[in-house]
């Protein structure tokens, strides 16, 4: 397949792409971001398509892959990683808590949060940050039974001062 | 503070003996933040002292056998016992009285051996051959199995082990072994005496326990300059360098629980833990502070329990000096079995008793005033009968009467000091289950992996140690049982739980 055959067949299939673009990203420009981009790839990797395979599903799987690739990408951006040596994330916690101000629940909970002792407090944060209980216990140093066993007691007690919220 | 000394996991060892001691240590040389708490005023449990009058008397474990235990356990810590205590070897070990005859048991092997040979024609032999077989075992019982947490039957596949196993005998009698090398009755009853006092009789007790005979005869009998209470006296001063925290009359009244877990203990003040060491008597910690749904075992369980005997004591100063009595003497005058039997068959106050009678005035100035003695005497008694003031004088009267029968003094009108403990001080001063003086006995049914377990089943993060469970009675395997434990804690918590 000449270079022309290919870009003539990929605009011809571009109509097509476009719905489940939009089913992806539930969103028109995004989805036109997703589309472009895959047409992209699709040109870029010309030599990788084996002649005689369906494009369109050549194509789709690219859309697809895109997508997840890009979707992860966000969510780990929203994600905070302290990479600095001063245990930032440990004196910051309840200012990065309290920015859903107006919220009562998310206030209340922030202050029974800060109203924990530090030996339960800073690894219940940690967790709810996202670290692994191993983690917790390297940068903690502690064994890693203590760790479970002291966020388990956090939320013991969270849940016994929230318990207005419950359902 | 560095994060990992602010983080450090807590945890409260409950009871300050020799396996709370223990315990301690080795969890805060693992980097645990340890604190003991003790009901008495004094740390060392049952190896506290008494003072009165110039006397001093150690109230509880008056042998000091096998000491490669007690040093293989400053050793953990990069220390040695004389960098706590001096021993002193005893020559004569000690001294039993017999109804008509008396021997002075020597230190030294070959005298031994000369001494049995007189009293029966070939025993000496015999003698050689029991205490390779009790060596071999106390080599692979002490040493080996002992450290075993015993928590699953798993733990004993170890194919040396089992071979080992068979080797030692824990599934024939004492008294049946015993009497496959000796004859004579003065000897049967030397060789049977350390399992009586160690907490059953020799027909339900494991051959395996020879190995106490290989630790009496060849390892020897040790008196700590200055007292047992030395020893205790020791670990205290080895836990607080590596940074335990002491605190005395914090009798622990109840838990507070989150979950499954406890997360305070409650004494005068409480204290918030990770990890709990219940050391104090197993009993009553499982039966008095637990609530029913936590408890390991129920109240039937314990009833069925053997207990090793109890113990009546009297701390006698005397105001002389009595030189035909030893550092350590046993009269052996009366009936063994029928004494045996009042004990653990039929338990009531011995109709004609033992009796075991300690000077340690003879070895060590420092106990008693110049030209006194002080005086410690023990009969071991059932665990869980009556007791009052008038049978602990009429026990008084017997053994007064023998001990001037046999010395040819007077020695009524010479006491200057007295003071009576039997089981009800046993109860108030320990919790101790029914009074008991040495905890669970080691008969065939509660050997190994039959004992009560150092883990509470329900509770994530309670743990037991001390006579009651694993290995067993006796200060040896107290410092073993803290050991075994906190080893098992570091397990555990370093692992997934």
């Amino acid at each position: 397949m000449t270079a022309l055959e290919f870009g003539y067949k990929i605009d011809n299939l571009t109509s097509s792409l476009k719905p489940y673009a939009i089913k992806l990203t539930k969103d028109k420009d995004e989805a036109d971001d997703l589309l472009q981009e895959t047409i992209f790839k699709a040109y870029s990797n010309r030599d990788k398509f084996q002649e005689g395979t369906n494009l369109k599903a050549w194509m789709y799987t690219i859309m697809r892959n895109t997508f997840i690739t890009n979707y992860q990408r966000m969510i780990r951006r929203k994600t905070f990683i302290d990479t600095t040596e001063n245990n930032h994330f440990i004196n910051t916690s309840s200012k990065l808590d309290n920015r859903a101000v107006g919220n009562f629940a998310l206030n209340d909970a922030n202050t029974a949060i800060d109203k924990l002792k530090d030996m339960y407090k800073v690894p219940f944060t940690m967790y709810f940050k996202g670290f692994k209980y191993h983690e917790i216990a390297e940068k903690l140093e502690i064994p890693i039974g203590t760790v479970k066993n002291r966020i388990h007691i956090a939320r013991k007690e969270l849940k016994e001062v929230l318990k207005v919220y419950a359902n | 503070m560095p994060i990992s000394k602010k983080f450090r996991s807590r945890v409260v060892v409950i009871g300050a003996g020799f396996s709370g001691l223990s315990c301690a240590c080795h969890l805060a040389k693992k980097g645990f933040d340890v604190t003991v708490l003790e009901k008495n005023d004094q740390t060392g449990g049952r190896a506290r002292i008494f003072k009165d009058q110039g006397f001093t008397w150690d109230m509880g474990p008056s042998w000091y056998w096998m000491p490669d235990v007690f040093e293989r356990f400053f050793n953990c810590f990069g220390k040695s016992v004389s960098d706590y205590y001096d021993l002193i070897r005893l020559d004569p070990s000690y001294k039993v009285i017999f109804e008509n005859d008396e021997l002075d048991i020597p230190a030294k092997m070959e005298e031994l051996e000369d001494m049995f040979e007189q009293i029966e024609q070939g025993s000496a032999a015999k003698l050689r051959s029991f205490l390779k077989q009790a060596e071999y075992k106390y080599d692979v019982g002490v040493k080996k199995l002992v450290y075993k947490p015993s928590r699953s039957l798993t733990e004993f596949t170890d194919i040396q082990l089992l071979k080992g196993l068979l080797k030692m005998d824990v599934f024939t009698s004492m008294s049946k072994h015993v009497r496959k090398h000796f004859k004579d009755q003065r000897l049967v009853e030397l060789v049977e005496f350390p399992v009586l006092f160690l907490g059953a009789t020799a027909a339900n007790t494991p051959a395996l326990y020879s190995l106490m005979n290989y630790a009496d005869m060849a390892l020897g009998t040790w008196y700590p300059d200055g007292g047992m209470c030395k020893i205790a006296e020791g670990m205290t001063s080895l836990a607080k360098e590596l940074g335990v925290k002491f605190a005395l009359e914090e009798e622990v009244v109840s838990f507070n629980y989150s979950g499954n877990l406890i997360s305070e203990v409650a004494a005068k003040n409480n204290y918030e833990a990770d990890i709990i060491v219940a050391s104090a008597d197993y009993h009553h910690i499982d039966q008095h502070i637990l609530p029913e749904k936590f408890r390991n075992y129920s109240p039937e369980y314990w009833d069925k329990r053997t207990m090793a005997p109890s113990s009546l004591l009297f701390y006698l100063g005397i105001n002389k000096k009595l030189p035909k009595l030893l550092h350590h003497n046993l009269f052996f005058d009366e009936d063994f079995n029928l004494h045996a039997e009042e004990i653990y068959e039929d338990p009531k106050w011995p109709t004609k008793p033992l009796t075991y009678v300690s000077l340690t005035s003879k070895t060590d100035k420092s106990v008693a005033p110049d030209g006194m003695e002080n005086m410690f005497i023990l009969i071991p008694i059932a665990p869980g009968i009556e007791d009052s003031e008038e049978i602990r004088e009429k026990y008084y009267s017997i053994t007064i009467e023998k001990l001037e029968k046999y010395t040819g003094e007077k020695i009524k009108d010479h006491v200057v000091s007295k003071r009576s403990y039997a089981l009800d001080d046993f109860k108030s001063d320990y919790h101790s289950f029914k009074g008991n003086a040495y905890g669970l006995a080691n008969t065939l049914k509660q050997t190994a992996i039959l004992k009560p377990s150092l883990k509470n089943k329900k509770l994530k993060n309670l743990y037991y140690t001390g006579q009651l469970t694993i290995p067993g009675p006796g200060v040896p395997p107290s410092l073993i049982s803290g050991e075994v434990v906190a080893n098992e804690i570091a397990k555990d918590f370093s692992n997934f739980v």
